[in-house]
């Protein structure tokens, strides 16, 4: 079991190398820097150690705590902009080489970005762990299928590792979730099957509603990414002009098949399957553009942390302003209009995104039919909304205006018809115009 | 009766009003220059009188282009040109905002946007990107009538009403929904000839004002288009194909 990270300390152990691999695939690689004693290279020509850095057992203080644990502390009113700040910067401190790992980089002028893993053997001992309890696992259930396994690993991690398991350590989450994944792969090769799986901690169910469209290929390739995820169940809503999809979705155990009757755009289908999910956390797919699992889970893990909406963060895609459609030009107006000028174009009216079971209570299932309606009824309630992974999507038709009109009109009968824009200097009068 | 009628609504702008009134003699011959000279306490007053404009006086500052709606009542030109009194455009640059008007533009408006080629866009430029597109006029990108010089013919003010200029967003959104000729005409950068904005350090309150005018824009169009059943010159139609109407 893992003790809290103590015996990581002893002399050694709590290096890793400063490289964009990050020690994570050292450890799996099992090759492990030597002491000065085992140098290798040819004498006389001594190569510097400075590419070695203490790893975060032995450095204080650690950029992030534990997601969810940090955020609870805040007090409320700041949450929500801290979170959306945090999470509006985390594209651009990605670094391709890391995308697996996920450890955190952290940037310092004039110099390559410094990424602090764990120690080697913390990984390897996070591994044998796994290892242990998979086949642990597989002894008790010696006729079970691969499916089971991987459903058997989600439960194990979310034990383990969720705040207040026996896992979760005061470590940043980007360690925390290379222990998360190194812990899975020893868990699966305990159990002797090999299932694509994308551990995610959550404290809550989830479930996710995916949008079928005519391309079967593209939702195999969907519906293969979720299966990969601690997911309860989907919804695959399925309209009249794609009835073949669901043969595609029957080959999935967790898909469930709702007939959406005559085509009436993605997001009234989307509207359709929320209003059949009823677990914590609801995840918002695309049927035809799939997104990777390990993106997914970012939004899952928002949510999970207190987040209400977790929007996709994109940058990509989203050209300078005078290139960008009226569509983008309105949402970002209505964001910045809310007091959102943070978000962007980003909104419910881009996919993926998750929503948290109090924000679906709060806008009613239905109001999804109207993305931008939804996402304004969002931020006027003073639901916690921000960013969740990053995936590439692209539009696949304008939102009307007469939606728009909706979305401020809804916001106006809340908060008046100037919002938060008042105007306190004008003599009206004079003009005889009436005052707002 | 004169066919051009000139509006410049002044607040202690004393350091420009000269030229601003003589460009605007220029525009047009026996063209009426209206001063609404309104909380000058640096002699402005004096200044547009002795130039020979017709000078409204209100004790007190007005307010942000409520000048522009007591001037406009008060013209009695075919063709109402606005310009500001803190900013000289030479008449050869406003000429062609009073021909568009004579060829059968009602509203000729200044095509100019703001910096648009960057990723994040000023508050106003955005808001009246928005406001275009949400009319079904995204051909007008960022032209408004919150940007001076534009000029109206004496059917536009009619139909809009002059009360509504003290608005700009509001009275462009009514003329867009009455169906007038609303055009951009040409380009002057007022981004560059206007100081004021670093000078007296209002920038932020003059943001959320526009924006917040932007917002009653709306506000009068979610009304309206509900009632016309329509949403304006083939708004919806060209939202939905991405172009241009």
């Amino acid at each position: 079991m893992i003790r809290n990270g103590h015996h990581a300390r002893r002399p050694g152990a709590g290096f890793a190398p400063r490289t964009r691999m990050g020690g994570v695939r050292r450890a799996e690689t099992g090759s492990i820097r030597r002491g000065p004693s085992g140098r290798r290279g040819p004498p006389g020509k001594r190569r510097r150690p400075a590419r070695i850095r203490p790893s975060v057992q032995g450095r204080q203080p650690f950029r992030r705590g534990l997601p969810g644990r940090s955020a609870r502390s805040r007090p409320g009113v700041l949450r929500h902009r801290r979170r959306a700040t945090a999470a509006i910067r985390r594209p651009v401190e990605r670094r391709p080489g890391v995308r697996g790992e996920r450890a955190t980089v952290r940037h310092s002028i004039g110099r390559r970005p410094v990424i602090r893993t764990a120690g080697a053997s913390a990984f390897r001992r996070w591994r044998d762990i796994g290892f242990r309890s998979g086949s642990a696992w597989r002894e008790a259930h010696p006729a079970a299928s691969a499916e089971e396994a991987r459903a058997a690993l989600h439960d194990n991690v979310n034990h383990a590792f969720a705040p207040g398991g026996e896992g979760a350590t005061e470590k940043p989450a980007g360690v925390m979730s290379a222990a998360i994944r190194i812990y899975a792969d020893g868990f699966m090769r305990g159990t002797g099957f090999s299932l694509p799986v994308e551990p995610v901690p959550l404290k809550g169910t989830a479930s996710a509603v995916v949008c079928a469209g005519r391309n079967e290929a593209a939702l195999e390739e969907v519906l293969g990414q979720l299966e990969r995820l601690p997911l309860r169940e989907w919804i695959v809503v399925i309209p009249d002009h794609a009835l073949t999809a669901r043969e595609v979705a029957e080959r999935h155990a967790r898909s469930v098949i709702v007939p959406a009757g005559g085509w009436t755009g993605g997001a009234a289908g989307r509207a359709l399957g929320a209003a059949r999910t009823d677990t914590d956390i609801v995840l918002f797919v695309d049927g035809e553009q799939p997104a990777p699992a390990g993106e997914l889970a970012r939004f899952l893990r928002a949510v999970d942390t207190g987040m209400d909406a977790a929007l996709n963060a994109r940058t990509s895609g989203i050209a300078k302003f005078h290139l960008r459609p009226p569509a983008e030009r309105l949402l970002e107006f209505l964001n910045f209009s809310l007091g959102r000028r943070d978000l962007g174009v980003r909104s419910l009216a881009a996919l993926p995104f998750a929503l948290s079971r109090r924000a679906i209570d709060a806008i009613g299932a239905h109001s999804l039919a109207q993305p931008a309606k939804a996402h304004a009824m969002l931020l006027v309630r003073g639901l916690r909304v921000g960013l969740g992974g990053s995936v590439t999507w692209r539009a696949k038709s304008d939102l009307d205006s007469r939606e728009h009109l909706e979305a401020w009109r809804e916001a106006m009968t809340l908060r008046g018809v100037r919002l938060t824009f008042p105007d306190g200097r004008r003599n009206r009068a004079a003009a005889g115009e009436p005052a707002p | 009766m004169a066919d051009v009628s000139v509006v410049i609504p002044v607040m202690n702008e004393k350091r420009t009003l000269r030229k601003v009134i003589r460009e605007a003699f220029r525009v047009d011959r026996g063209a009426e220059v209206i001063a609404v000279v309104n909380g000058s306490t640096d002699g402005s007053e004096r200044i547009a009188r002795a130039c020979g404009a017709r000078v409204i006086v209100f004790p007190r500052p007005l307010g942000h282009d409520v000048g522009r709606a007591i001037g406009a009542k008060a013209a009695g030109g075919r063709i109402l040109l606005f310009v500001d009194a803190d900013m000289v455009i030479p008449a050869r640059r406003l000429r062609p905002f009073v021909d568009a008007v004579r060829n059968g533009v009602d509203v000729a408006l200044n095509d100019y946007s703001g910096p648009v080629r960057i990723m994040r866009v000023h508050g106003v430029v955005l808001a009246k990107h928005a406001l275009n597109a949400l009319l079904g006029r995204p051909d007008l990108e960022g032209a408004s009538l919150t940007a001076v010089p534009h000029a109206l013919s004496r059917r536009a003010l009619e139909t809009i009403g002059a009360e509504s200029l003290s608005v700009p967003p509001l009275a462009h959104a009514r003329a867009i929904c009455a169906g007038l000729v609303v055009e951009k005409i040409c380009r002057v950068n007022v981004g560059a000839l206007n100081p004021r904005r670093s000078r007296k350090g209002r920038g932020r309150s003059l943001e959320h004002l526009i924006v917040g005018d932007h917002l009653e824009a709306i506000e009068w169009w979610t009304r309206h288009a509900e009632h016309a059943g329509s949403y304006g010159a083939g708004g919806l139609q060209s939202m939905e194909s991405g172009g241009v109407p």
